[in-house]
């Protein structure tokens, strides 16, 4: 059962107490955590109604408190285990461990979290450069259709992965777009004085003639036909 | 009459919209349990339809009913 970073942090507390991330003042858990509590209790209350009614159909046919009763599973209930269910998939669809669910990504998810890497991915993820989601803020665009388009994507490999129609080794769909690197990075100080970004070199990046990775890569290990079966 | 009518016949599409909220549940319940890319995908491509369904079959039968006693 994945659970959301803070759980998990504090499970972490429990068997190392001295490492221990403190809660913040009167903390009552996530959103995540809510709406996963919330969407399970209305999923079994649901469940209970229809099981009980469904022996009272059964005994003494429909009558009209039965039918009130119905109400509530059958039309009240729905909607708010449709929202929460959104509200936490969509959420926990962006974790790490979401990404790294599919066989085929493994290798990809183990150099993610391997300190001793190199590669750009590990480096941003040891560091905390992104505090979470890691792969889907470096594999998003930014702006009002971002979040659609990478879900669009997932949906994607999802399909490809169930029908077995990809090819190995994976290789990145899209030429990596700067606008990513440089939405975190461009008004950064450190980016900008930098002896490596030349200011006359900087409208290149800017316009994505001249691309990150081809300094920075690479972005993920090469991973061979074996260690992705 | 009436009574013996609603037991024998009308509780057809009730049943069946239990029957599809049930399922819709549990599939919903699979993925606050367990979120995961296929988790996700079956709670919104067959666990909100079904239960989309299952409140439009309860929708046809209060009007069947309304129908029935001259409500409507």
């Amino acid at each position: 059962m994945s659970l959301p970073p803070i759980a998990n942090s504090l499970l972490a507390a429990v068997a190392e107490p001295d490492l221990a991330l403190p809660p913040p003042h009167g903390w009552i858990g996530t959103a995540d955590d809510w709406a996963r509590g919330l969407g399970i209790a209305f999923v079994l209350l649901a469940l209970a109604i229809l099981a009980v009614s469904w022996g009272r159909l059964r005994r003494a046919g429909l009558t009209p408190g039965l039918k009130e009763l119905l109400v509530l599973p059958l039309v009240v209930l729905p909607p708010a285990i449709v929202f929460f269910g959104y509200s936490y998939g969509i959420e926990r669809s962006k974790s790490i461990g979401s990404c790294g669910s599919c066989h085929v990504m493994r290798p990809y998810l183990a150099d993610l979290q391997n300190p001793d890497s190199s590669t750009l991915a590990a480096t941003h993820y040891k560091n905390r450069y992104i505090q979470e989601h890691h792969c889907y803020t470096c594999h998003t665009d930014y702006g009002m259709f971002g979040t659609v388009q990478a879900k669009i994507a997932g949906l994607a490999h999802v399909a490809r992965n169930l029908s077995g129609r990809y090819s190995l080794p994976l290789k990145i769909a899209h030429p990596y777009p700067n606008s990513r690197c440089l939405a975190c990075h461009a008004e950064s100080q450190k980016f900008r004085k930098s002896e490596g970004h030349p200011k006359e070199d900087l409208p290149k990046l800017f316009s994505g003639e001249t691309s990150c990775i081809d300094c920075h890569g690479p972005a993920h290990p090469t991973v061979t036909r074996e260690a992705s079966r | 009459m009436t009574a013996m009518n609603d037991r024998a016949r009308a509780p057809f599409l009730l049943r069946l919209s239990m029957a599809l909220a049930a399922l819709g549940a549990l599939l919903s319940l699979a993925l606050f349990l367990h979120a995961g890319p296929y988790t996700l995908v079956a709670f919104m491509f067959l666990a909100q339809p079904l239960l989309l369904l299952a409140v439009a079959l309860f929708a046809v039968q209060v009007l069947k009913d309304l129908r029935r006693e001259r409500l409507l």
